[in-house]
C-alpha cells in the first residue's frame, strides 16, 4: 500500500508545485514539510485529502485534524493513513 | 487633458467605449514618474473621480522601493494591510505582494477590503514582471457594475446590506486569527474588532468566528453616483470554481466555511444571484496586458480588480493609500 500511495503522494506535489510555480527543493525527501515550508499551498489540502479518502475508502473529518503536524510530509501522511486503515474510530465520520 | 507642460505625454484609453483605464505614456523615454505626479496630482485626482484608473505607461520606476517612495510623495497615508482577506508577502515598507493566491487559480473583480470598516479609497499596482502567459489584473467600473444588476437582485441587498462571516480556525483553509489583525494577542485583536464593528465569538482556543455588517452600495464621495461597493460576490462560497465549491461544501458545514457572505438580515444568498452578479462584473471588466513597469492607479471607490490565472513567475506588487471608513460614505439609497 504504502509504495502505491508514496507514488501517488509524489505525483501530486510534484503536480501541485509545478502549476503553483514552486521549484521543489533537490534535498526534497520523504521526511521534507510540505506545509510549514508553503511547498504545498493550503488550498491544495483539498484535493490532497480527496486523494487520501480515496485510498482508505471513507469520509475524513478535516475539522478534528492538525495538519501541520499529521499531513506535513510524505511519511507522516503514509503514517496517517496507516493508523486510519487500522483504526477507523475517531477520525472518521459517518457518510452523510 | 489639462496636464502641467513640464514633461509632454500622450494620452488614450485601453477601452474607448468603456473609457477604462486613462493610459498616460510620457512622448520621451527615461522620465522618472514621480516628476510627472507631483505637478500634476490635482489633474489626475479629477480624471480619477471621472475615469476610476489611470495606467502609467513608459515611465521610469526603479523598482519597489522607488515604487514606495513615489506613491508615498504624493499620497502620505500609505496603509498597512490589516484585517487581511488574502495571502500578502511584504516586500518593502508598505508595498506588498498583490497576492499570493495559487496562479492557476481567478480572483474575482472586488474593491480592496471593503467588508472592512476601513479601506483604502486608492490603490496603486506596480508591474515588475508580467507572467509567461495571461495573469492580467481585469479591471471594473462599479457604477456600471451597478446599472447591469438586475434591480430586483440589487433591491434585498441595498435594503438589507452584506453579512461577512469567517472562520479564522488555523488549519490549512483558512486564516488564522492571527495572520489576519496581525497580532499574537487576543486582546489586541478584540479591541481592533470592537472598534472596527466586527463581532466576535471564541468557539475554541485559537477558532473564532467574525461577523461584519457592512452597507451593499455607496455614493461616491467626489460625484455622488452610486456605487456596487462591496464583497458579497468573491467571498460567497458559490463564487469559487466548481471543484473548489465542490469540495468546500463537502468537507466544510456552511457555518464552518473559511469564508461566506450573507444578505444584511441573515439569510444565504442563492447560486443564481452569485452567477448573476458575476456576470455583471464580468460585462463591465477591461482586461489589459501587464508591460514591465506599468503602474495603475485605481480610485478603489470606483473601480473594483481581480486577478487572472497565470503561468510562469509574475510580479506585481500593491500600495494602499487614503483611508475612508463606512462611516463617511453616504449609504442612503
Amino acid at each position: 500500500m504504502s509504495d502505491q500511495l508514496r507514488t501517488k503522494l509524489v505525483e501530486f506535489i510534484n503536480s501541485k508545485a509545478k502549476s503553483s510555480g514552486k521549484t521543489i527543493p533537490d534535498n526534497f525527501d520523504d521526511d521534507s514539510p510540505l506545509i510549514t515550508s508553503g511547498l504545498l499551498e493550503s488550498l491544495y489540502l483539498l484535493e490532497l485529502a480527496l486523494l487520501i479518502e480515496e485510498e482508505i475508502g471513507t469520509s475524513l473529518d478535516l475539522t478534528i485534524l492538525d495538519f501541520t503536524t499529521e499531513w506535513n510530509s510524505i511519511n507522516s501522511i503514509i503514517d496517517y493513513v496507516r493508523v486510519q486503515i487500522g483504526d477507523s474510530g475517531s477520525k472518521f465520520r459517518a457518510e452523510s | 487633458m489639462g496636464f502641467a507642460e513640464n514633461i509632454e505625454v500622450d494620452t488614450e484609453f485601453i477601452d474607448e467605449d468603456k473609457k477604462l483605464p486613462l493610459v498616460v505614456t510620457p512622448k520621451h523615454s527615461g522620465v522618472p514618474l514621480i516628476d510627472f505626479l507631483m505637478p500634476n496630482l490635482k489633474e489626475l485626482e479629477a480624471n480619477l473621480s471621472s475615469y476610476g484608473g489611470i495606467l502609467f505607461r513608459g515611465f521610469q520606476v526603479d523598482g519597489p522601493e522607488d515604487f514606495e517612495s513615489t506613491i508615498g510623495s504624493c499620497y502620505r497615508d500609505l496603509l498597512n494591510y490589516n484585517d487581511r482577506s488574502t495571502h500578502r508577502s511584504q516586500v518593502h515598507g508598505k508595498v506588498y505582494t498583490a497576492t499570493d493566491y495559487p496562479p492557476e487559480l481567478e480572483i474575482l473583480l472586488h474593491n480592496e477590503s471593503s467588508y472592512a470598516a476601513r479601506f483604502p479609497s486608492r490603490i496603486f499596482f506596480y508591474c515588475v514582471e508580467p507572467a509567461e502567459t495571461s495573469g492580467e489584473t481585469p479591471i471594473a467600473d462599479i457604477r456600471k457594475v451597478y446599472e447591469r444588476i438586475d434591480p430586483s437582485i440589487r433591491k434585498p441587498f441595498e435594503e438589507n446590506g452584506v453579512l461577512y462571516v469567517r472562520n479564522l480556525a488555523g488549519g490549512p483553509f483558512g486564516f488564522t486569527w492571527q495572520e489576519v489583525y496581525q497580532t499574537q494577542d487576543k486582546n489586541e485583536m478584540e479591541r481592533f474588532c470592537e472598534q472596527a464593528d466586527t463581532q466576535y465569538e471564541w468557539l475554541g482556543e485559537n477558532k473564532v468566528r467574525t461577523r461584519q455588517s457592512r452597507p451593499a452600495v455607496a455614493k461616491h464621495p467626489v460625484t455622488g453616483e452610486t456605487l456596487w461597493l462591496n464583497h458579497a460576490t468573491l467571498l460567497n462560497v458559490f463564487a469559487l470554481e466548481q471543484k473548489m465549491q465542490d469540495m468546500m461544501l463537502k468537507f466544510f458545514k456552511v457555518d464552518d466555511l473559511p469564508n461566506n457572505t450573507y444578505y444584511g438580515d441573515g439569510a444565504s444568498i442563492s447560486k443564481e444571484v452569485i452567477n448573476e452578479l458575476k456576470r455583471a462584473y464580468e460585462s463591465a471588466a477591461v482586461v489589459f496586458k501587464w508591460e514591465p513597469g506599468d503602474v495603475l492607479m485605481l480610485d478603489n471607490l470606483l473601480v473594483a480588480h481581480g486577478r487572472k490565472p497565470f503561468s510562469g513567475s509574475r510580479k506585481v506588487v500593491v500600495a494602499m493609500a487614503n483611508p475612508v471608513s463606512w462611516q463617511e460614505l453616504d449609504t442612503s439609497v
